[in-house]
């Protein structure tokens, strides 16, 4: 269940990207996208009442392997964040020069590539 | 180092670097390609008595095998040999041509330097998804020059890209297909070619037939063969000569034919049916091509489309699979390397000095371009198959082809369209160095040995492998065809027809091969320099006047000869004038048979074809929703 | 606990949709920040603090950059006309995917039940092995470090793409309400915040193996840092233009550093090799291979996230305007 929403969470960014005309829109729905990957990785590696997966002093480490919950998905989503940054910074940047270019951010205008 | 990895990495490595100097020390670019090629030539010209491989595991996607695995057996090292050469030629040739007014724009030499690795890695590879990757890069780089090279050029780039992106999925999809049949008869290595090799697939099955066809189409596609031409006579008009002689003239064609040979010899065992679908496309490629090069005015295009109808024997020579057509075939794509290469360098040169490329325009240039023309002419009369030049021996080869095939129709149109090429060519030469001299032109001179470098050495060529023909067809093409090369100093196999290793070759491709005579080259010439002597010496003493000059008048006033000119592009106005031919010649000018153009008009395409980001976004997740369907419900 | 996560869930799907149907580009930009933020107390009540820090401050950096870019372009009225034949496909496609892909979420394990079978030895030998007591770090920099390179690559090739296609742009003349800051108020806060700002920045960065943070958060935090001064300050005082005019050379002078650090690593043997003693458990000592590359990320992220903001959020226009012109 807590899978499901998640994935509603994919699929309403996924409905953005691609029904939206406004190439903000479609960032917003790419960043929603990427947030819920990001959701999902974490939720699945997530152990009922776990602990971070840091060892303090004095911890026992067996314990600490039983109480916490999964790093390799963290991990993986830490860079994955910064990652999201850079493209949003390309996509922010290709939008800005769409912009001057045509005047528009409205995909429905930018069709120079009609056949 | 591994030898056999230079001719791929010297070419490449200088590629990369010159692409990362900035476009402005346009002098050290050049010193790099002139560099990165010649070391191409040479690392490849010691391959060619190599017989070795060079392995090394890269990737296993499931059951396929990504190697590094290369390759030399005679017929892969000659084929590097010709890349690194016509590189080096081209690069040299462009040094001389580009100048301040149309210098090289966007990455020139590094894609030249790049292309060069390309052809070489592919024809090298022992590994088809390596093939696959070198042949994309050769892709790659003849768009970015096509686009990069005039300011009109995208249009022209993108259709050479679309019609031969479609021809390299053709491929990747018939190379996986391949390792998929293998992989499942449970080889190991399934897409290495030496596996091929032992096992041809069969293509008695839809399936075999299939890989077959999808093959053919790569091939068709990158070397230009009917109905896939269309970008060769397209891009010639917006791109620079040297260009043209490099990527569709030579690189292009050794790829495509060097592909379908390994397939129709090695990798698969073609059937009659399949057979004779090549020789069709061939002879199809041959009249059509040649057809509508009569008709042309534009000196560019008109080598363009000459550029597709040679192919048209290459395929025809491959699908007789008689021994003597196959070799034939092959030897007929290296020839045409030469000449072709050697006539679009010469038309740039044409281009260069007389600023134009129309043929109305053109006229008796022959002493103001002595080494063109001399050039030119051998090239003409090779690609129009006059002894004893190499363009002969090939064609001669692919004829017989036909004989011992029983395919009597072919052996005419291969004739037929040969004569027609001599007739377009005697078009050329008039309008261009015969005929009066427009008056704008009387100050064109030759300038720059870059220049001329490369056609002479083009032009050597033709004359060597026409008179020399059986060290290229024993050395090169016997390999190929499986055929030991000779021990030094023992008879050539080609001319003594030893053919024991071909006799045991699968029956399906077996030949007569007591119906084989081969042209004796050596002799042959010698008895043409007898007669051109005894005819030199009839004109010497018979005083006979080769040529004679007198003004004309008309009502006593002496005629401008500007308005009194004969161009050539008159020669041939007939033909375009008979009835049904000339209506289907109109219509293929206008782009009729243009494949890329018929689908272009498409209504359905043309709306589906909206321009909207969202639209193409739809469509790509609709693919990724079957694909998912599928996995889930089987 | 659950019911918490249930309802955080639930806000950041109604979040997500307020910020595709609001027709005011301003409004759905902050709705998605307040989705960024919601997620991040997701990931701090999921047991993952890293994660958490880093994830506030990129929807700081990218709510500021979102809403610089679109403040400009937001006037332009959207358009009225709704496709219907795009919404209805668009959905379709967006439901038949969904099911097809919940078909899968099956053969997942249960919720609160991870498989870790990796994650167990991880675990166990993590802090051992790498002196890193901050496992995710330890997986991040020592045994998967070759994912980071990875990573780190393609953040860097992100930022040399906006960078690449947003200069030489013709900006409009916006820089003066850059350069003149704000107001008195906002200014003298931030004098007070900024210091804290990048002291926890360098912080979390060099803890990073010890307790939550790392390079990768500790980069962001800087670069939101600067951000700040830039916007309260203006784009011409001193922190903002000293550091903007260093910005793209610290953040390849990080990767640099990075790969360096890597390939000092083939003097013990291989690529990545640790080549440092592993020293005492929780001192910051540690784990001082760690502590290097988390070093080198930091100044990498910390150059690139400011670059990039710079670039896209503060207009420059050619030549700077006269002296006489900013009074």
């Amino acid at each position: 269940m807590m899978y499901l929403l998640a994935l509603l969470l994919l699929f309403i960014g996924l409905y953005g990207l691609l029904v939206k005309r406004s190439l903000v829109k479609k960032i917003l729905g790419l960043l929603i996208v990427e947030h819920a990957v990001n959701l999902f990785l974490i939720l699945v590696g997530y152990r009922s009442d776990g602990l971070p997966p840091i060892l303090l002093p004095g911890e026992d480490a067996g314990e600490f392997v039983r109480a916490s919950v999964d790093p390799l998905p963290q991990a993986l989503v830490l860079t994955s964040i910064v990652i999201g940054l850079g493209l949003v910074m390309l996509m922010v940047a290709l939008s800005l020069r769409i912009h001057e270019r045509h005047g528009t951010l409205d995909c429905s205008k930018l069709n120079r590539l009609k056949g | 180092m591994e030898p056999l990895l230079l001719p791929v990495l010297i070419p490449g490595v200088t590629g990369l670097l010159a692409l990362a100097l900035p476009g402005r020390l346009r002098r050290l670019q050049q010193a790099l390609g002139l560099l990165g090629t010649l070391g191409a030539l040479v690392a490849a010209a010691a391959l060619l008595d190599v017989r070795a491989a060079f392995f090394r595991e890269w990737l296993r996607l499931g059951p396929l095998n990504l190697d590094f695995a290369l390759r030399a057996d005679g017929f892969s090292s000659w084929a590097v040999a010709f890349v690194g050469l016509m590189g080096f030629l081209v690069v040299l040739y462009s040094v001389g041509w580009f100048r301040a007014a149309e210098r090289e724009r966007g990455p020139y030499y590094p894609c030249l330097l790049l292309a060069t690795a390309g052809a070489a890695g592919a024809v090298l590879a022992d590994n088809l998804l390596l093939l696959v990757l070198f042949w994309e890069l050769v892709s790659l780089t003849l768009f970015l020059l096509a686009a990069t090279g005039r300011a009109s050029g995208a249009p022209a780039a993108a259709k050479a890209f679309v019609i031969v992106g479609c021809g390299d999925m053709a491929l990747l999809l018939a190379v996986v297909l391949c390792g998929v049949l293998h992989a499942d008869a449970g080889l190991e290595r399934p897409l290495a070619a030496s596996t091929l090799a032992a096992h041809p697939i069969g293509t008695g099955d839809g399936l075999g037939m299939l890989v077959f066809l999808l093959f053919l189409a790569a091939a068709a596609a990158k070397a230009g063969a009917i109905p896939l031409h269309s970008w060769i006579p397209t891009l010639a008009r917006e791109t620079q000569p040297p260009v043209m002689a490099f990527l569709p003239g030579a690189l292009d064609k050794v790829l495509g034919i060097y592909l379908m040979a390994r397939v129709s010899l090695e990798w698969l065992s073609p059937s009659h049916a399949l057979r004779f679908v090549t020789m069709l496309i061939g002879s199809v490629t041959i009249l059509a091509a040649v057809f509508m090069a009569m008709q042309q005015h534009d000196l560019r295009r008109l080598l363009a489309f000459h550029a597709v109808s040679q192919v048209g024997y290459m395929l025809l020579g491959i699908g007789t699979g008689s021994l003597v057509g196959v070799m034939g075939g092959i030897f007929h794509m290296l020839n045409n390397a030469i000449y072709k290469a050697c006539l679009f360098l010469c038309a740039g040169v044409v281009e260069r000095e007389a600023g134009t490329m129309e043929l109305d325009r053109l006229g008796g240039l022959h002493r103001n371009l002595p080494v063109t023309f001399g050039c030119m002419l051998v090239a003409a009369l090779s690609i129009s198959g006059v002894p004893p030049l190499n363009g002969f021996v090939s064609k001669w080869m692919v004829y017989q082809g036909c004989v011992v095939a029983g395919q009597p129709m072919f052996l005419i149109v291969a004739l037929f369209g040969s004569v027609l090429t001599l007739a377009s060519f005697v078009k050329v030469l008039h309008s261009v160095f015969w005929g009066a001299r427009p008056r704008a032109l009387a100050a064109v001179n030759e300038r720059g040995l870059a220049l001329r470098v490369p056609l002479l050495v083009l032009a050597a060529l033709c004359v060597v492998f026409g008179v020399f023909a059986t060290v290229p067809l024993d050395q090169a093409i016997g390999p190929a065809v499986g055929l030991e090369p000779p021990a030094t100093g023992a008879g050539s196999v080609v001319l003594e027809g030893r053919l024991a290793a071909w006799a045991a070759a699968p029956a399906e491709r077996a030949a007569p091969a007591a119906s084989f005579a081969v042209f004796q080259p050596l002799s042959a010439t010698a008895l043409l320099a007898l007669g051109v002597l005894v005819g030199l010496l009839l004109a010497y003493f018979g005083r006979m006047k080769v040529r004679t000059v007198r003004s004309v008048f008309i009502g006593g006033e002496p005629i401008d000869p500007e308005v009194n000119r004969f161009p050539g592009t008159e020669f041939y106005r007939t033909v375009g004038e008979l009835p049904g031919l000339g209506r289907v010649l109109a219509q293929g000018e206008k782009g009729t048979f243009d494949l890329y153009q018929v689908l272009e008009r498409l209504p359905l395409l043309r709306r589906l074809h909206t321009g909207w980001l969202t639209d193409y976004l739809f469509w790509c997740f609709l693919g990724l929703t079957v694909l998912l369907g599928v996995f889930f419900w089987t | 606990m659950d019911v918490t996560i249930y309802g955080l869930l639930v806000f950041l799907i109604a979040g997500a949709i307020v910020a595709l149907e609001v027709r005011d580009l301003l409004s759905s930009v902050i709705a998605i920040g307040v989705v960024g933020l919601g997620l991040s107390i997701l990931f701090l009540l999921l047991g993952a603090p890293d994660i958490a820090i880093t994830q506030v401050v990129v929807e700081v950096i990218v709510v500021t950059v979102l809403i610089r870019a679109t403040a400009r372009i937001s006037d332009e009225p959207a358009s009225r006309r709704t496709d219907r034949f795009a919404v209805a496909s668009g959905l379709i496609v967006a439901v038949v995917l969904f099911f097809l892909s919940a078909g899968a979420l099956v053969h997942l394990p249960a919720f609160g039940q991870p498989a870790m079978t990796v994650s167990r030895w991880y675990l166990e030998q993590g802090p051992a092995l790498t002196g890193a007591t901050n496992v995710v770090m330890a997986i991040l920099l020592d045994f998967r470090a070759y994912d980071t390179l990875g990573e780190a690559t393609v953040i860097l090739t992100a930022i040399v793409g906006a960078l690449a296609i947003v200069r030489g742009a013709e900006r409009p003349v916006d820089a003066r309400a850059t350069d003149a800051g704000m107001s008195l108020v906002v200014r003298a806060v931030t004098r007070w915040l900024l210091g804290l700002i990048l002291i926890f920045g360098l912080a979390v960065a060099l803890f990073g193996h010890l307790t939550p943070g790392g390079g990768f958060a500790g980069g962001v935090v800087l670069a939101c840092g600067f951000v700040l001064a830039t916007l309260a300050f203006g784009a011409r005082s001193p922190p903002a233009s000293i550091f903007g005019r260093l910005s793209s050379r610290v953040d390849a002078a990080g990767a640099l550093a990075f790969l360096l650090i890597a390939l000092l690593g083939w003097c013990g043997g291989h690529f990545f090799q640790r080549w440092l003693d592993l020293g005492r458990p929780f001192r910051l000592e540690s784990a001082t291979f760690i502590v290097l590359q988390n070093v080198a990320i930091l100044f990498k992220v910390t150059g690139g996230a400011f670059a990039g903001f710079l670039a896209l959020a503060v207009f420059r226009s050619g030549p700077a305007p006269e002296e006489g012109e900013r009074s």
